[in-house]
């Protein structure tokens, strides 16, 4: 069955790919603020990893508790074949979909560039 | 690492909506990226970033909160649910909702009126002056025959013979009142009222100017007579000046004398009353040249003149007691300092009215003038109330099939007081705020009054009265609404299910089970009630 993925959750799968073992909200957050530069909520981050979680897309562990975090654990995320393959399979229809269209895209918004 | 911790509020507010299995891993979240923020952007940008994610997280518990097991639904999940629920029902028997608002309303807007006029009188803080509860206003006098005071002047020499002694007062300031006849260059005058002062009355309050100075020492001159210099109220200068930030140095003709404007107060300061209605404040020695009297003797003749009316701060640390025996003691030692010219202060002494914002001698009848009147509103908030409780247990009556079919369907007695609990809060809220709305329109037939010869020409609707409407309405909430509550889900099960199903089928009612509207217990009741039932349930 073919799974499809919003925008935010390729962020998600993406930051999950790119941390392996040290993916947990606040990398994940991090590297999406970083990468991205906007700014995302906790809130946002936890209700769509627990979402991915429950279709199976992702796994999660909970890890040691550390002083940094008041004595509180971690949970991190890992990314399972089934969210890979949903991965792969909405990047490769963004790479379709978008094949050629750089240039032209970026003419456009460089002629409207300056409408609100 | 730092040793700051996130604010309280903020945590405490994250432990509130965060459902129960996510808490500890968003809380050490939050806690190790706060520090990595104090550490990159300083403490105040890290408490306003704890205070944003705290805030967006109540979306964690409310969007989630529909595909999460029932284990991880937050307080906040069901008490919304609860009141949703509360205000359907509400919205489903809308005869029984208005009667009982406007019953309430009622109730709380007339107490709330009331209170709204003791605040005007009694409350709220005197407008510019500081630490009211720390000053007094003295008058010197002789008990009167007919049981009040007969004031006697306190001359300037004797004042500053006073000061000189007293240390459990800061100062005692002059102060006298009259009606003048006040114009701006070429326009009519008007009749308002000045009070003539000494140097230190404002010092005394705790007043500052918005605009110029106040007073010198030296512009109240006993010897020579003052120097025509006024200070106004904010109200005079923005209707005889237009608020013009010039008026320093304009010309102000009081009873036809010309006086220079020094400076203006804060916007609502009309003296120490709070209902005061001063506009014009004048060196006290200018009060001969104002109301064309001779001259001399001067001022500073022992035997002439002065002040009827004193206000006075106590000193930092020094008791009422203290500064009041002082005071009582400098005042004999006028008589035996200057035998003579000061006999009377054998006689008279001081008399204290600590507190200012009331006219001293109008309290006594103001307080319970008001008192009366709360009495009475008070009782019409008490039936008022006993009227909707009365509703309410009459609504429980009717209900009693709807909460057997929770029971059996497994809620629990708590759950159930706390769904009549929330709706009859939801009541008295509601109650409380329309309450507001009703007050609002008695204050505007209240204003003008006259009590004890204070005219309440001002009355707000502040933070202090709207807080007492709403605490009005949740103490007897609380007190009315959760009699019905308590009282209510004590039902015999079996016999209420059989009188629900005999209530329900007793009207032509219709449910299609098949249809989404029909919710579980109706279904469940259609279902139940099949045997005896004339009830139409199509299958």
């Amino acid at each position: 069955m073919m799974v499809n993925l919003g925008e935010f959750e390729q962020l998600l799968l993406f930051a999950l790919l790119r941390l392996e073992d040290q993916a947990y909200d606040v990398t994940i957050r991090q590297e999406i603020e970083r990468r991205t530069s906007r700014s995302v909520a906790v809130g946002t981050v936890y209700t769509a990893l627990q979402r991915l979680e429950q279709r199976g897309l992702l796994s999660s562990r909970v890890g040691e508790p550390t002083p940094q975090r008041g004595g509180r654990r971690k949970r991190y995320y890992r990314l399972e074949p089934a969210g890979a393959r949903a991965l792969a399979a909405s990047y490769e229809s963004v790479q379709e979909m978008s094949q050629g269209l750089a240039p032209k895209l970026a003419r456009l918004v460089a002629e409207r560039g300056t409408e609100p | 690492m730092t040793g700051l911790r996130p604010p309280v509020i903020a945590r405490w507010l994250l432990r509130l909506l965060v459902p129960r299995t996510l808490r500890e891993f968003v809380e050490g979240d939050l806690e190790e990226e706060f520090a990595q923020v104090v550490h990159t952007r300083g403490e105040a940008a890290a408490r306003g970033w704890y205070w944003r994610q705290a805030l967006e997280s109540v979306w964690l518990g409310a969007r989630s909160g529909g595909r999460r097991k029932r284990t991880a639904r937050t307080f906040l999940d069901s008490l919304w649910q609860d009141v949703s629920f509360a205000a359907r029902s509400f919205g489903r028997r809308p005869l029984f909702t208005v009667a009982a608002l406007v019953t309430l309303a009622l109730g709380v807007g007339a107490t709330t009126a009331v209170f709204a006029l003791a605040n005007a009188i009694l409350f709220r803080p005197i407008p510019g002056v500081r630490d009211a509860d720390r000053l007094a206003v003295i008058w010197f006098g002789r008990p009167s025959p007919h049981g009040g005071i007969t004031v006697s002047r306190v001359s300037y020499p004797n004042l500053d013979d006073l000061n000189a002694q007293l240390l459990g007062f800061e100062s005692l300031a002059g102060s006298q009142g009259g009606a003048t006849h006040v114009a701006s260059a070429g326009a009519e005058p008007q009749r308002l009222l000045s009070h003539f002062v000494t140097p230190s009355y404002f010092p005394t309050l705790g007043v500052q100017p918005i605009l110029g100075r106040l007073f010198t020492a030296e512009e109240d001159d006993p010897v020579q007579g003052g120097v025509p210099v006024a200070v106004i109220s904010h109200r005079l200068w923005t209707s005889m000046f237009g608020g013009d930030a010039d008026v320093l140095g304009r010309a102000l003709r009081i009873n036809a004398r010309p006086f220079d404007v020094i400076g203006v107060l804060p916007e609502g300061f009309r003296g120490t009353e709070r209902l005061g209605e001063t506009d014009v404040w004048l060196p006290g020695s200018t009060y001969r040249y104002v109301n064309h009297l001779p001259a001399t003797p001067s001022y500073a003749d022992r035997g002439t003149g002065g002040y009827y009316e004193f206000v006075a701060r106590l000193r930092p640390g020094a008791t009422w007691e203290q500064a009041e025996r002082e005071l009582r003691a400098a005042s004999t030692r006028l008589a035996e300092l200057h035998p003579g010219v000061n006999d009377k202060f054998s006689e008279v002494g001081p008399t204290v009215f600590r507190g200012v914002g009331t006219r001293p001698l109008a309290r006594g009848g103001i307080t319970s003038t008001l008192r009366l009147l709360f009495d009475v509103v008070g009782l019409i908030l008490l039936i008022a109330c006993a009227n909707v409780a009365n509703l309410l247990l009459f609504r429980g009556v009717t209900r009693r099939g709807e909460r057997a079919v929770r029971t059996a369907l497994g809620a629990s007695r708590g759950r159930l007081v706390r769904l009549h609990l929330t709706e009859n809060g939801l009541l008295w809220i509601a109650g409380g705020g329309v309450g507001i709305g009703v007050a609002w329109v008695m204050i505007r037939l209240l204003a003008g009054t006259t009590i004890m010869s204070v005219t309440v020409s001002e009355l707000t609707i502040d933070w202090r009265v709207a807080g007492f409407a709403l605490v009005a309405s949740l103490v007897t909430g609380l007190v009315f609404g959760a009699l019905p509550a308590v009282l209510a889900p004590r039902t015999q099960l079996v016999a209420s299910l059989k009188d629900a199903a005999r209530t329900e089928t007793g009207g032509a009612r219709t449910c299609d089970r098949g249809s989404p509207s029909c919710k579980w217990p109706r279904r469940w009741r259609c279902w139940s009630a099949r045997s005896s039932s004339s009830e139409r349930c199509a299958s």
